[in-house]
């Protein structure tokens, strides 16, 4: 198993709007160790990219970490103050954006933003920066690199654009990656491109990484263990192939039953049935309970905590699933 | 044979481009601004029999999205026939296409944007329903039937008199939906209708319009990137890609024997979650070419894996299968000889090197980099300094070609083929051949790249660094 790289133990992050307090995220506990990839995933709404942005310590004013620690290598980051978590942005863990058009900025050329990476972070010297970029522009695939380093990110395409800002996250050989919803604006050719090369990349290098997504069929040929949120809560959290297989909350059925199957003959599709509730109003209890077959009485009262379940599953929930005869 | 709700034969839809300051440029002495086209839909064919769903499948910028709103006549076609139960409404005036609008109705992608976010939903409902009849139906009637159509997609009486800022994704999509069947249409084009929701509502909203379909009789165009999606709701899916229908094909068909290897790659890059039919991923380098830029030839070769000389030439057409389905042909045999082939080469290019030592050529995982003619090497008084060879294309894969002599060389089609000296591997000498050293520029003793196509450079040559590296090698 061995020592954890990241520690997140009972994180809350709150926003304060007018219309009430969004626990956006309520008491997450999950660990990252070393080389391994944990998926983070969910729908809208369910808190998955505000605990990236809570790790890095982007959260901006109506929000705020109101509990809970983030420890990384043995240091908790939500004590450090704003200067010391400069230091650690990029250098010991590095994000990538969701949307490569936006998160690159389009009046520097790429070689300007990747050098800006390794000035920050390391004491190399120019020509030795440059050759690094190079380098590490090949790494993810990139061609005639050198030259390339003078362009600007609207010169390249949308897939290229998202190598480039990989290339930045790997830049300062940071131990932690979080990518975001990395490929969710590509196709899916050029996903399935991206996917292996973060997998290459990242893993290879003994570093390790939270996928954020929606999408569960990315994090089942990605992910060693997935972490599940509903509502800004731990539903379910476990190893992928286990989850997968035979999940033990009703919510993570749910969510792998109303994927259409390839396999299926055609057939009503399992739905989830409902909506998922509006944050700011949740009361006592479990907040999957209205969409949820197996609720009963205990479930509207008292709050389920995450509890070993079988194997290597933990689960929020009262009546938990059985594991399903394959 | 029953008159398919929806033919579509030879659409053609090129959208100007361009600022004028883009077009500017000096002709015979004279400023000129000549107009550009992008072509977004080049010829496409479809037709959807009544009852029938049929989905259009392809990545961002196939144009499978501006097929369907050409034919709701969003966008006026630039050529090509749109026969609605028979009739042509491709050059109808916006007054003889009302009466059309009550067979055909569209869902749009974004369930935000798609809603008037001033009028109520029962306003909204009814709109079209309103604008058909005329001011020939009163407003009793026009409220019972708003009421009776939210009904059928899920929501309720008093939720009619709300704004749709009050209700969720997946309930404005069912919103749209009742707007659609407001007037009873015989065919609905829905664009990406589920793209933007989440999947557990993506669920509901498909399950909506499957029974919405067996009730109403309705036939859909169903346009998504989703395979899955598709997969679970189309009879008969038609593969796009830039513009062209590679393949169409009965659902089952195509997830079971895909012929064009566009849709081969699409199927195998798809993530699943079903471990057992995960397929071995078809490994293709690239991005889809801009449609401003079309490739001569077939629209896929540029990443093609089994891409090869003839595919540059000429452009293949969409032929009938005799299994009934339609593949983008006539290389499509040919693909597959291609392939063959490569094996072939592949075995000879083994042998070559145990008899001669010569490493004319490189090998990787995925196929030939370069490779010695068979001919050339069997007859040993032939090998002279310059061994004629084929070389990868730009995906580190082998181009098949024919083997050339210098009596007949090879027919060259950007710069994938190129010649190397006999046991120095990626070296290329001078050919004795002007016009293909002009092409190619080799004039130097290493290959300088023309252009970012011809990619000839091997593995372990780090020392031209300008050189492309093909992707494959790690």
């Amino acid at each position: 198993m061995g020592e954890a790289l990241l520690e997140v133990r009972d994180l809350k992050t709150h926003f304060h709007t007018f219309g009430g307090v969004v626990k956006a995220v309520d008491g997450v506990c999950f660990d990252v160790r070393p080389g391994e990839v944990v998926g983070l995933v969910g729908e809208s709404g369910g808190g998955k990219s505000v605990i990236g942005f809570s790790i890095l310590g982007l959260i901006d004013p109506p929000g705020r970490i109101e509990a809970g620690s983030i420890v990384f290598a043995g240091e908790d980051l939500t004590r450090k103050s704003e200067d010391q978590m400069r230091a650690v942005r990029g250098g010991e863990i590095a994000m990538v954006f969701q949307d490569p058009m936006t998160s690159l900025n389009p009046v520097y050329t790429v070689g300007r933003q990747m050098d800006e990476m390794l000035r920050l972070h390391t004491d190399l010297d120019q020509s030795a920066r440059r050759a690094r970029c190079i380098e590490m522009l090949e790494d993810v695939g990139i061609s005639e690199a050198a030259s390339r380093l003078d362009a600007y990110p609207h010169q390249f395409s949308g897939g290229m654009r998202q190598r480039v800002v990989i290339a930045i996250a790997l830049l300062a050989g940071s131990r932690l990656i979080i990518a975001d919803e990395p490929t969710t604006a590509l196709d899916v050719t050029v996903q399935a491109q991206i996917l292996k090369l973060m997998r290459r990349q990242i893993v290879d290098r003994g570093a390790a990484m939270i996928l954020v997504t929606h999408d569960l069929a990315v994090v089942s040929e990605m992910a060693d263990r997935v972490v599940v949120l509903y509502c800004g809560k731990v539903v379910e959290r476990g190893l992928t192939t286990e989850i997968i297989e035979s999940p033990a909350h009703p919510y993570t059925r749910g969510l792998l039953d109303s994927i259409p199957k390839i396999t299926d003959r055609r057939e009503r599709l399992s739905q989830i049935p409902g909506t998922v509730p509006d944050i700011r109003t949740l009361g006592h209890g479990c907040s999957f309970r209205d969409r949820c077959l197996r609720a009963q009485a205990i479930c509207s009262t008292e709050t389920p905590a995450l509890t070993p379940v079988r194997g290597s599953l933990d689960a929020a929930c009262h009546f938990p699933l059985e594991e399903t005869a394959l | 044979m029953t008159t398919p709700v929806l033919e579509v034969r030879g659409l053609v839809k090129a959208f100007p481009v361009g600022g004028l300051f883009d077009r500017l440029q000096f002709g015979k002495g004279k400023l000129l601004a000549p107009q550009k086209q992008l072509p977004a839909v080049n010829g496409v064919d479809l037709s959807i029999a009544p009852g029938e769903v049929m989905a259009l499948v392809g990545e961002s910028g196939c144009g499978k999205s501006t097929v369907a709103k050409t034919i709701a006549r969003i966008y006026e076609p630039t050529s090509g026939e749109i026969r609605i139960d028979g009739e042509d409404i491709s050059r109808m005036q916006f007054r003889e296409m009302r009466p059309i609008r009550r067979k055909l109705q569209m869902i749009f992608q974004d369930p935000y944007a798609s809603l008037d976010p001033r009028q109520r939903v029962r306003d909204i409902v009814m709109e079209p329903r309103r604008a058909q009849a005329g001011g020939k139906i009163s407003r009793r009637e026009l409220h019972d039937e708003a009421i009776a159509l939210l009904a059928k997609v899920g929501l309720n009486a008093e939720q009619a008199g709300r704004y749709p800022h009050q209700f969720s994704g997946g309930q404005r999509q069912r919103i749209g939906i009742a707007r659609a069947l407001s007037v009873r249409p015989k065919i609905i084009i829905a664009d990406e209708p589920v793209s933007a929701l989440d999947v557990s509502i993506q669920a509901q909203i498909l399950n909506l319009m499957m029974d919405l379909r067996d009730e109403f009789g309705l036939s859909y165009l169903f346009v998504s990137h989703d395979l899955s999606v598709v997969h679970h709701i189309a009879d008969r899916i038609g593969v796009m890609y830039l513009g062209f229908m590679v393949e169409t094909a009965s659902r089952d068909q195509l997830f079971s024997q895909p012929k064009h290897p566009y849709t081969q790659v699409l199927l195998s890059a798809a993530p699943t979650i079903d471990k057992s039919l995960a397929k071995p991923k078809i490994e293709i380098v690239g991005e889809v070419p801009s449609a401003l830029r079309l490739p001569s030839g077939c629209c896929f070769r540029t990443r093609c894996p089994m891409a090869f000389a003839r595919c540059a030439i000429e452009r293949p057409v969409l032929t009938p299968q005799p299994d009934g389905s339609a593949v983008v042909g006539p290389h499509f045999q040919t693909h597959v000889d291609a392939a063959g082939i490569q094996r072939r080469l592949f075995r000879r290019l083994q042998q070559c090197q145990a008899q001669t030592h010569a490493a004319a050529g490189a090998i990787h995982g995925n196929g030939i980099e370069a490779c010695q003619s068979g001919a050339a090497v069997q007859d040993d008084k032939h090998v002279t300094e310059q061994l004629p060879v084929f070389l990868g294309n730009n995906q580190g894969r082998m181009v098949a070609g024919q083997p050339a002599t210098e009596a007949a060389p090879a027919q060259l089609v950007d710069g994938e083929t190129a010649f190397l000296k006999r046991g120095q591997g990626i070296q290329v000498i001078r050919t004795g051949w002007p016009h293909l050293e002009r092409r190619f520029g080799l004039a130097h003793d290493r290959l300088s790249p023309v252009s970012a196509r011809s990619m000839t450079c091997c593995p372990r040559c780090r020392t031209c660094a300008r050189q492309p590296r093909l992707s494959g090698q790690k």
